[in-house]
Parts: C-alpha cells; sequence; structure tokens
C-alpha cells in the first residue's frame, strides 16, 4: 500500500515539474495547448462531411460513426501526455548518454522512464478528445451501468496497448539508437483506430481486431455504450494485454543494453 | 594501540568491460559504404581491475581521457552492466539489484545535470524529496543545512538557466545529497568552476565526509585530489596502474625536489650544477634555472652548499615535485 502511495506522490511530482516547465514560457504554453485542443476537435472533420453530403459508414449514424472517433480522441489524448513522450525522452537519452540519470532513481526504471516523461503540451489534446466525448457519449444517455462498465474494460485494454507499442518502440532504442520514424509508423497504424472497423474487410480487419487491435482505441469501447459487443472483442483483448506485458518485459531487458555516451 | 579497521563498503574484483562499437575513415565512400557495412570494433574500456574503498574514504580516481573512469563510475552506480568480474558496493551487486541499491547513493556527473533547465532548482529537490521518500522535517533541516554551507540562499528559486556554472554545479550537489546517501560518486564535479566556488564545494565535501559519506571521486583536476583524496587509484588504458594513500603517491618518485634558483649575474655552464642526483628541469633564463634534485643520491644539505659556494644566489625556492609530474612519470612507466 505505501508502495502505491509513494508511486502515486512520486507521478504526481513528475506532473507538476512538467508542468512548471511548460508554464515557464508562457506565451508558448497557451499557443501549444490552443493547437493542440484546436488539432484534436479537427479529427472527426472529414466523418461530418462524410454525413454532410448525405453518405454514410454503412450501419452507423452520424452520432454513432462520431461516438466512436471521440472515444479514439479520449484514448489518445489520455495517452498522449501519460506514454508518448516515453519514446521520444528515451531516443534523445540513449543518444547523448543522459539515461544514466534515470537510472539513478530508485524504483522501477519503467516506471521512472514513463513518469518522467509526462508531456503537459499534450493536455490541450486530452482535453479535446474529453470534450468531444462528453458531446457524443451525451447523446446516448443515460449509458446502462453494465455498458459503462464494460466501456471502461475495453477503454483500459486499448489503453494497455498504447503503453505496451510505446514502451516496445522505447525499448528499441537501446539497440537501434536514433530510430526517429518509428512512432510515424505507429501513428499510421493507430488511425485505422478512428474508425470502425466494418469498414474494413477480410486480412485487413482481422490485423485491426486481433494482431495489432487498435479497434480497442476506438470503435470496441464505443460498441459497448452502444450495446453491441460481440464475443470479439474478448478475444482481441487479449493481445492488448500481451502487448503490455511484452512491451514491459522488453523495456526491461533493453535497459540491460544501455551503454550510455564517453565522459 | 592501531586504529580501528575500517570497514570495506566497495569491492571491486577483475573488472573489465566490453562494448562494441564501429569505425570508418572520413572519406565520403567510406561514409556511403558504412549505411550498409559497417566495421564492427570491440573496445575494452576497462580491464581487469580491483580495488577496496573503506568507509568514510574519499577515493580519486585518476586518468587520461579514455582511461575506463567514467566506465568504472558508471557501473559502480549500477548503470551499466560489467562484461566480466565482480563488483559490491554496500552489500549490493549494482547493476543487479540497481533499483533498491540507487537508494542508498548519489551521483554528481559534471557532464550530466540531474537539475531541470527551465525551472528553479527547488522544484528539482522536490522531485527528489518524492522519489526518495524523504519526510518533510528531514527534507528541510538538510535543505536548510546544505544551501547553506553552499551559499544558494538566494539561488535554488531562480530558473536553472539563469545560474551560473558554479551555483548549477552546486545545486546538483543538494540534488545528489538530499536523501542523505551513504557513498557519493563524483565525476569531474568541478569541471568549468571557478576558483571560489570550487574551494566552496571542496569545503562541503570534507563537511559531508566528516559526516561519514563516502566519496569517489574521478576529476582531471589534480588540485581536487589535493584537496580531498585519502586514496588514489590511477588507470591508464583501462588498467590500473597505482593504487595507494595520496602520501604515498607524492613520495612515489623518490625524495625528489624542485628547486628554482635565480643568480645576480649569468649562470655558469650547466656543467656546474649537473651532477649525480641533479637534473636540468628548465632553463628560464639566463639568470634563473630549475633544478630537480634527488635527495637519495645527492643530500639536499650537500647540494645547498655547493650553490651557496657559487656565491651569486638572489633567491631560491623548493617546492615538492607536484603529483601531476608524478602521476606522468607513472604514465610513461606503463606507456
Amino acid at each position: 500500500m505505501n508502495s502505491i502511495r509513494l508511486a502515486f506522490s512520486v507521478y504526481g511530482q513528475y506532473i507538476r515539474v512538467a508542468f512548471a516547465s511548460a508554464a515557464a514560457y508562457r506565451l508558448d504554453f497557451f499557443f501549444t495547448q490552443t493547437v493542440m485542443l484546436a488539432g484534436s476537435l479537427l479529427i472527426p472533420l472529414l466523418t461530418v462531411l462524410i454525413y454532410a453530403n448525405g453518405e454514410a459508414i454503412p450501419g452507423w449514424t452520424f452520432h454513432e460513426a462520431l461516438l466512436a472517433q471521440a472515444v479514439f480522441m479520449l484514448s489518445s489524448g489520455l495517452c498522449a501526455p501519460f506514454f508518448h513522450n516515453v519514446v521520444w525522452t528515451t531516443m534523445e537519452r540513449v543518444r547523448e548518454g543522459t539515461y544514466d540519470l534515470l537510472l539513478l532513481k530508485p524504483g522501477s526504471a519503467v516506471f521512472t522512464a514513463v513518469a518522467g516523461s509526462f508531456g503537459f503540451e499534450y493536455i490541450g489534446q486530452l482535453c479535446g478528445g474529453a470534450a468531444m466525448f462528453a458531446y457524443a457519449a451525451a447523446r446516448f444517455a443515460p449509458i446502462p451501468a453494465g455498458g459503462a462498465a464494460l466501456f471502461a474494460l475495453l477503454f483500459l485494454m486499448g489503453v494497455l496497448l498504447n503503453l505496451g507499442c510505446v514502451l516496445m518502440m522505447s525499448a528499441v532504442c537501446f539497440k537501434w539508437v536514433g530510430n526517429s520514424r518509428v512512432f510515424e509508423i505507429y501513428d499510421a497504424v493507430t488511425l485505422f483506430g478512428r474508425y470502425p472497423v466494418t469498414i474494413f474487410t477480410g486480412a485487413l480487419r482481422a490485423a485491426v481486431t486481433y494482431v495489432i487491435p487498435v479497434a480497442m482505441l476506438g470503435f470496441f469501447p464505443a460498441t459497448a455504450i452502444l450495446g453491441r459487443t460481440t464475443a470479439q472483442m474478448a478475444v482481441a483483448a487479449v493481445p492488448c494485454v500481451l502487448f503490455a506485458i511484452f512491451g514491459y518485459g522488453l523495456f526491461r531487458h533493453m535497459i540491460q543494453r544501455y551503454q550510455s555516451a564517453g565522459g | 594501540m592501531s586504529a580501528p579497521e575500517r570497514r570495506t563498503v566497495l569491492s571491486v574484483r577483475r573488472l573489465t568491460k566490453e562494448y562494441v562499437t564501429h569505425e570508418r575513415r572520413g572519406a565520403l565512400a567510406a561514409t556511403l559504404k558504412s549505411l550498409f557495412v559497417r566495421k564492427k570494433i570491440t573496445v575494452r574500456a576497462v580491464n581487469n581491475v580491483s580495488f577496496d574503498v573503506a568507509q568514510g574514504d574519499i577515493v580519486g580516481l585518476i586518468g587520461e581521457n579514455g582511461a575506463g573512469k567514467s566506465t568504472i563510475i558508471k557501473i559502480l552506480t549500477g548503470v551499466l552492466f560489467p562484461t566480466g568480474g565482480e563488483v559490491k558496493v554496500l552489500d549490493f551487486v549494482p547493476y543487479r539489484d540497481r533499483s533498491r541499491y540507487v537508494a542508498h547513493i548519489g551521483a554528481v556527473f559534471g557532464q550530466k545535470s540531474q537539475l531541470i533547465w527551465d525551472i528553479p532548482p527547488m522544484d528539482a529537490f522536490r522531485l527528489n524529496k518524492a522519489i526518495y521518500a524523504i519526510p518533510d522535517s528531514a527534507y528541510a533541516e538538510r535543505l536548510e543545512r546544505m544551501t547553506a554551507l553552499l551559499g544558494l540562499e538566494r539561488v535554488v528559486g531562480r530558473p536553472v538557466r539563469t545560474l551560473s556554472l558554479g551555483e548549477r554545479m552546486k545545486c546538483e550537489f543538494v540534488m545528489a545529497m538530499l536523501h542523505r546517501p551513504r557513498m557519493v560518486f563524483l565525476d569531474e564535479p568541478t569541471i568549468g568552476v571557478d576558483l571560489l566556488a570550487k574551494e566552496n564545494i571542496h569545503a562541503f565535501i570534507r563537511e559531508m565526509n566528516r559526516d561519514g559519506v563516502t566519496f569517489i571521486l574521478t576529476t582531471h583536476d589534480l588540485e581536487d585530489i589535493e584537496q580531498l583524496a585519502h586514496r588514489v587509484v590511477i588507470l591508464n588504458k583501462g588498467e590500473k596502474v597505482f593504487e595507494d594513500e595520496l602520501a604515498v603517491l607524492k613520495r612515489y618518485l623518490g625524495d625528489k625536489k624542485t628547486i628554482r634558483v635565480t643568480t645576480k649575474g649569468p649562470l655558469p655552464p650547466a656543467g656546474e650544477f649537473l651532477r649525480p642526483g641533479v637534473a636540468l628541469f628548465e632553463s628560464v633564463s639566463e639568470k634563473e634555472v630549475v633544478l630537480e634534485v634527488n635527495g637519495a643520491i645527492l643530500p639536499m644539505s650537500e647540494f645547498l652548499a655547493r650553490l651557496w659556494e657559487f656565491g651569486q644566489v638572489q633567491n631560491i625556492s623548493i617546492q615538492e615535485i607536484g603529483i601531476a609530474e608524478v602521476i606522468k612519470a607513472i604514465y610513461q612507466e606503463h606507456a
């Protein structure tokens, strides 16, 4: 219990430090948050345009499609400040040899890597995701308790998938130093999670459901709110957990390969 | 009655560290070729090094660039895994027990900062307070003591980027020692720091050492070593070439002294002075010369008597051989 309280206290301090760093330059702080917020709110634009032109995603009303995207935005908005900087900070610190300083902190190296990379610049994205989700989910209120619980569980699976992928990408930075394009590949893959998987066919649908289940980032949790859950979702939860476990293990293993830099 | 034996808190046995890197020549063709094929080379940064450190010691690790000092420090702090050998510090194997071990040590890396560039050091101190779970009262007491010792009272609230190098380095010491570590590793802690700040840092280290903290220090600044170290380990190309008390290092070249002689008129030919036990160190001008006298061959009283016979001496200054000369001689022996 004490170690959990300590972990929360340390995480809180890292967030405070990230806020203080971001707030050091006030104009940049406000400008960044505004751009992030506006940028995230533009994500559903394509869906709005599709439905405004009388087209539709088969089997999905406008508000249902918007909900799937809003869940995706909430998921990526939540993961951005908490995880995304881990890749960049690991890459930079490994290249410069300053990862030493993180390894000098007691406790789990994975925890320190994640907590120490909190990105306050993404708070605007989180706010945008939360606002869009609140707007989209309100259309389907009241959400039954079972649906809400299932939504929370599936949403958590999406977060685990994100965390696992981020840890894996960060872990490879210990071996392939300066692997700066890796995150863009991941970003491109997760784009498939923005839309209902029903628009994909065959192997692609299987890939986004079971191989890299990006459907868990938006579509599956949204269907829980809509009460359209299927057995597929339970199966897709398994690779999400495996991604998190594998990412954690790989990161811990690859830290041993860390070579630092010359003095 | 002999002094009580001090406990060994750090033990290094046959430590070896190799790493693989690649090399290429400078030409464009070689750069293009390196996109596809790279020549890998294995560098042995540390080779079969053993030494011990007792509780409360200040041990200096000295060596040229690339001698392996920083690599050893990184292994001792649990940052790097060794290729071979055994290391035990405070009853931990640093690289294996890293997450628990590092709670008992501190480190200051002169070229890597633990402070956060855009915000005041105080924020980073608070972060360490949370990480090391330092109780409020202990934190306040230690922070007050350390900032007073280092003269940082008016500094800790200003953004790090506005501080001078000396102020930043002093804040690094606070950062490294707030959790009251039993052992502290210092890797070039005074690099680029001015004289007054350096004196302040030396005094701080001595004060902490009096509290029982053991220090391992690597530096190119021999003043750090002379001011602080009790013992010295000298490394050359990854191998240990000397390990003993600082006083023993100073006597390493025997009973030698450098003597600067200034005369009223031109000096006589070198042969007048140079005899067994006397060597010309530097000929400054026609009226000034620096000689190196080996007391084991020519007693100092005899040398001075001969010098006096010359009758033209205006000034004499006698100095111990500096440790820089001693270390240079040790490197040359092992070249």
